[in-house]
């Protein structure tokens, strides 16, 4: 891929965008400039410009690959260049008018930035008690007071910000504005935000005073816009950051095969290759799901108020535990900053955010609950073949028909029934898919029956026990649809559902032949 | 068939875990604390008591119990014609 080519060889010392430049740049806690360089010169801001604008975007599965060969070099270029700007693009695909549209799609292709300022420090993930207040003013609006903790907001040209148009509570009471910086407009930058990972990301904050705004979409439209337009990012961006488990999985693997203690090389340990084997899996698990739920905003919109919290809330934990057994296997090396494997470390600290980035884990769960029992009762008892969930072209993409809610219209779970019909799972695939189908058919008993009143954030923890359960049954529904729907190749053998000796096989070879651990296999630099 | 106003009312009652004689219908649900999330369960259990479909940010628009039984009134009315 030519964006790979562009990055060039991660382990070459003289190479701008390689290992040694990237923790330099890190140790500074600047972001990297030549790693910024490359990205301009790709147009990387294309990727999130839909095509009927003049960009690169009609496909959300080859966005996330680009992406995941940005994550997999440097996670701080990935959401820093990158995802903050995506963020702020699916608001203004899903909110903007057609000039509004228009116009931000020009300044991303000319290379600029667009914030997007939604997070107060007293909020937190809950949108819906955001401050920040929109008065009216001659030809628009007004903003006063602050949006902290955010991605470029100090060098971003323009901002999205999610103000308070209606001081009641209440879903109708925030709207969408479009700010942009210029001169005496009344903001102060606020100063940056340390972090111990992704150290150097630009996060800033602003405190807005009479600073003037344009709404996207009508007033009171903003809780709405955003819970829709939001579940693309709520997908993508944790399906991204495998790129990020992919680039640790090969330095441990390089690392243990160099090692030498107790009179053998490391790798040739059985608990090692265990371990490995399973962090392969959980890799391949995580694009699985990824890909059912990136595919699922082209093919199913209506239903991805479910699939986008599902990925995040499966995807983030995966990688991030697969991260920490790999840390494990390095011993002390995974704590230096210096030497063969310094890149591990900074890895690690930058996956972080992939639990609480953008939305918390947690927070996907109390968006999930609520709506167990409906799915239970429209779709978990019922069959379907979503086919265009797992392969084939995908149908255009149309923000427009994302939705607040799913309706309990389910067809990846209702997948399963239909899957077992096939005859061609081999014994050992099928035990595993049967006792999954009674586990969703024991699943929707309890929650077609679950007290309505009592599923709200104060829900008991064996409510929230129940996401864990379907969000697990969906990570192995789309593993065993991935295989069923892979023509060729290794994804087509079943052996990867549940075989740790073809998983390592497998992995060694890709290792030594240079190409990606997840889904793709593409070929490095 | 139920009065849609009584039906709305008790099951309100229920999801505020209150009495329901204590609601006034003309308030907007989110003076008693009722959530986003939870409007919008109220609306498919409205879909499924009636067998309407609805818009799923209805109970965001028609935030009252008054409100709502005016409008979900003319649309099974509508229904029914």
């Amino acid at each position: 891929m030519r964006l790979e080519k562009l990055l060039g060889d991660l382990g070459d010392p003289a190479n701008p965008t390689g290992a040694a430049a990237i923790l330099a740049a890190d140790e500074r806690g600047e972001m990297l400039a030549a790693g910024e360089a490359v990205l301009d010169e790709y147009c990387l801001n294309a990727e999130f410009v839909p095509t009927a604008l003049g960009g690169r975007l009609d496909d959300l599965e080859r966005l996330v690959e680009v992406m995941r060969t940005v994550y997999g070099r440097d996670p701080v270029l990935g959401l820093g260049y990158g995802a903050s700007s995506l963020i702020s693009g699916v608001l203004l695909w899903t909110a903007g008018s057609a000039v509004q549209k228009e116009m931000a799609a020009k300044r991303l292709l000319s290379g600029e930035r667009i914030a997007v300022a939604v997070h107060e420090l007293a909020h937190g993930n809950d949108m819906a008690g955001m401050e920040l207040a929109a008065t009216p003013a001659a030809d628009g609006w007004l903003l006063n007071g602050r949006k902290e903790v955010v991605t470029n907001i100090q060098r971003a040209q323009a901002v999205v910000v999610f103000a308070r148009t209606d001081p009641k509570p209440g879903p109708r009471s925030h709207t969408l504005m479009f700010v942009e910086r210029a001169p005496g407009d009344g903001t102060t930058d606020l100063p940056r935000f340390a972090t111990s990972g992704m150290r150097g990301l630009q996060l800033g904050g602003l405190a807005y005073d009479d600073t003037p705004a344009v709404a996207l979409g009508p007033v009171g439209s903003g809780l709405e816009q955003a819970l829709r337009a939001l579940q693309v990012t709520r997908t993508v961006l944790p399906a991204m950051a495998t790129g990020v488990l992919d680039t640790g999985l090969r330095l441990a693997i390089t690392h243990l095969s160099r090692r030498k203690l107790y009179g053998g090389t490391a790798i040739d340990l059985p608990h090692v290759r265990s371990v490995l084997a399973g962090v392969f899996a959980d890799l391949l698990r995580a694009e699985a799901i990824s890909a059912a739920g990136t595919r699922a905003l082209h093919v199913v919109p209506g239903s991805t108020a479910v699939y986008s919290s599902a990925v995040k809330f499966a995807v983030s934990k995966l990688v991030l535990d697969g991260m920490d057994r790999l840390a494990e296997l390095l011993g002390a090396h995974f704590y230096l900053r210096e030497g063969p494997v310094a890149l591990f470390q900074k890895l690690l600290r930058d996956l972080a955010p992939v639990g609480f980035g953008h939305i918390a884990r947690a927070a996907c769960q109390m968006s999930l609950l609520p709506q167990l029992p409906l799915l239970a009762r429209r779709s978990w008892r019922t069959e379907a073949e979503p086919t265009g969930l797992f392969r084939g072209e995908l149908p255009e993409l149309r923000f427009d028909r994302l939705a607040l809610h799913a309706a309990g219209q389910d067809p990846l779970a209702a997948s399963l029934v239909a899957a077992l019909q096939d005859n061609g799972i081999p014994r050992d695939v099928r035990a595993t898919a049967e006792a999954d189908l009674a586990d969703l058919t024991g699943l929707a008993e309890i929650c077609a029956r679950l007290p309505i009143a009592e599923l709200g954030v104060d829900a008991p923890s064996r409510y929230y026990d129940l996401v864990t359960r379907y969000v697990g049954l969906l990570v192995r529904i789309s593993c065993l649809q991935l295989w069923r729907h892979s023509a060729d190749g290794f994804l087509a053998d079943p052996a990867w559902l549940s075989s740790p000796d073809a998983l390592l096989a497998e992995l060694l070879d890709r290792h030594r032949d240079h190409r990606s651990f997840g889904l793709s296999g593409r070929q490095l630099a | 068939m139920q009065d849609v106003r009584t039906w709305l009312i008790q099951r309100v009652a229920t999801y505020l875990r209150r009495d329901a004689d204590g609601i006034d219908t003309s308030q907007p649900l989110t003076e008693y604390g009722l959530d986003s999330l939870t409007a919008l369960a109220i609306s498919t259990d409205i879909e499924d008591e009636f067998g309407l479909e609805l818009d799923p940010a209805l109970t965001w628009d028609h935030p009252s119990i008054d409100a709502l039984a005016t409008v979900l009134t003319a649309m099974i009315e509508e229904k029914a014609s």
